[in-house]
């Protein structure tokens, strides 16, 4: 589904992710796992449009979308929530939601959907997005992935800096996703992604240094890479 | 008592001008941090394109009301232009953008200067529109009143205001503009069309700076440099208002409306300018963010 093809990105002069190459398959979760500054956050703002490889290739459903902007991504079936639980704070959370909706031809349909999913959001429609806890802006970001009704999502850290409350309801959520669509994640917590996810791989200094089949058994090679 | 009356209408008077001409600076350079020298160049497009529809309608009310919205669009439309064939070329980089746009401006001057000739003109203003609107008989006789065709500006700057604000608030165009604002990546990445709402917003805010410039017709000659006259006092609105709020420049400009008025009362025109930029240094010494500003979260 997504083929990332020896890219090299980076901001400015440096170069963070080198000569990287990755697949995400169909269905199912597939995990990046790495140490801070390894490289994680790049490679998925490189797949979802924010940096532009200097080298190298992004394809979508066989389409290279490598030169394409953000918002045609999105259209192609992509989604991002990127990490820190971000949303438009200014916009109420309905709002936000709408913002997605608009223009699309299922977008009443999808922002049901989204609700159904996350139905913490619906007293919280009015209030102002700045004012949600970290938990309840994560949830609203999901939501807001969803109502695009993608067939990838990319998704950062989405249990980092959130209430230990919300965080197992959070990654419930994830399971189910991947269930049904392709999710590329990256998350440190090593356990969840084990339980979850159905590959991983190990990002160090910008390259793909292990790589294997998620399975909880495998925890301790996966720590032994991580270490390395 | 009157005289207070009466000095705080010619300030609010004076308010509706300056937020007229700033309102669209605050959506180009308040929203979209777009530092455009031309801008004042749009209002002289606008009034221009009064002068000549005035050729075209002999009756000067009509031709004021078709130049609202026809001034609007003209202006509107040459923001789109200055904003597909430089600006958006030039996003990031303020220095150059405000360098390019100055050039523009200057030659859009002379483009006015060739096609219109270098002296003011003069446009007609509606019959109803000339006079004055009696207010109040103050107990000691005197009379307090208003110019109708500053009444008339300050009504245009409230409906401007007024769609401007609901623009923003209640349609999908501008909860896009307010998503960009607040976090340009996030909206991308959620599959927000970032460059169309840049071109949509110039749209707005160079248009308004036509409508604005229709308005400047009611209150004097118009000539090629009539945009750079006002341009300083517009972008001071915005950036003592503060960036991305429009309700920062609506307080700044009738604040500063009133504030100059009074000045100008105990003082002379040229004491109250000075002492107006003086509070405004001051001001911007202690808030230099100003009255308001939106906080945004980069996607780091």
């Amino acid at each position: 589904m997504l083929e990332i093809s020896a890219i090299d990105v980076g901001y400015g002069r440096s170069t963070v992710l080198h000569g990287l190459t990755l697949g995400v398959p169909g269905e199912g979760i597939t995990a990046v796992l790495g140490h801070n500054g390894a490289g994680k956050s790049t490679l998925l703002r490189a797949a979802a449009g924010l940096l532009k490889p200097k080298r190298g290739s992004v394809r979508l459903f066989g389409e290279d979308i490598t030169r394409l902007a953000p918002h045609e991504r999105v259209r192609r079936g992509m989604a991002y929530v990127p990490q820190g639980q971000q949303c438009f704070p200014h916009l109420t959370t309905m709002e936000n939601l709408r913002l997605i909706a608009d223009g699309r031809r299922d977008g009443a349909a999808a922002l049901a959907d989204a609700l159904d999913l996350f139905p913490a959001l619906v007293p919280l429609a009015k209030r102002r997005a700045g004012l949600l806890s970290g938990g309840q802006r994560q949830q609203l970001a999901l939501a807001r992935a969803l109502i695009t009704r993608p067939r990838l999502l990319l998704l950062d850290e989405p249990t980092e800096g959130i209430q230990p409350s919300v965080v197992a309801e959070i990654e419930q959520k994830i399971v189910a996703l991947g269930s049904s669509i392709a999710i590329l994640l990256v998350e440190q917590h090593l356990r969840f992604v084990l339980s979850a996810a159905q590959r991983y791989h190990v990002l160090a200094a910008g390259r793909i240094t292990a790589s294997g089949d998620a399975d909880p058994a495998t925890e301790t090679t996966v720590r032994a890479a991580l270490a390395v | 008592m009157t005289l207070v009356a009466s000095q705080f209408i010619t300030g609010i008077s004076i308010g509706a001008v300056l937020l007229l001409i700033a309102l669209g600076l605050a959506l180009t350079f308040g929203q979209m941090n777009v530092i455009n020298m031309a801008h004042g160049e749009f209002i002289m497009a606008g009034a221009y394109t009064t002068f000549v529809l005035q050729k075209v309608f002999s009756d000067a009310g009509v031709s004021l009301l078709v130049a609202l919205p026809a001034a609007f669009v003209v202006a509107g439309l040459m923001g789109v232009l200055l904003e597909i064939l430089l600006i958006r070329r030039l996003y990031a980089r303020p220095l150059d953008t405000l360098l390019v746009t100055w050039g523009v401006s200057l030659m859009l001057q002379q483009l006015a200067r060739d096609v219109f000739g270098a002296p003011n003109v003069q446009t007609r203003a509606p019959d109803l529109l000339t006079g004055n609107v009696h207010l109040w008989t103050g107990s000691d006789g005197v009379e307090l009143t208003i110019a109708s065709n500053r009444l008339f500006i300050l009504g245009l700057v409230l409906v401007c205001l007024v769609a401007l604000t609901l623009v923003l608030r209640l349609t999908p165009l501008g909860r896009r503009i307010r998503a960009v604002v607040q976090n340009r990546d996030l909206a991308a990445v959620s599959g927000v069309p970032t460059a169309r709402v840049d071109r949509l917003t110039f749209f707005l805010g160079s248009g308004l700076a036509g409508v604005a410039g229709v308005a400047l017709t009611l209150l004097g000659p118009i000539g090629p440099t009539m945009g750079t006259n006002v341009i300083i006092d517009a972008f001071l609105v915005v950036v003592v208002g503060g960036i991305g709020q429009l309700k920062g420049s609506v307080i700044v400009a009738f604040t500063l409306g009133v504030l100059q008025s009074g000045v100008e009362y105990a003082t002379t025109l040229s004491v109250a300018k000075v002492i107006v930029f003086v509070a405004i240094v001051a001001f911007l010494q202690l808030r230099p963010q100003g009255l308001f500003t939106v906080r945004t979260r980069s996607l780091a």
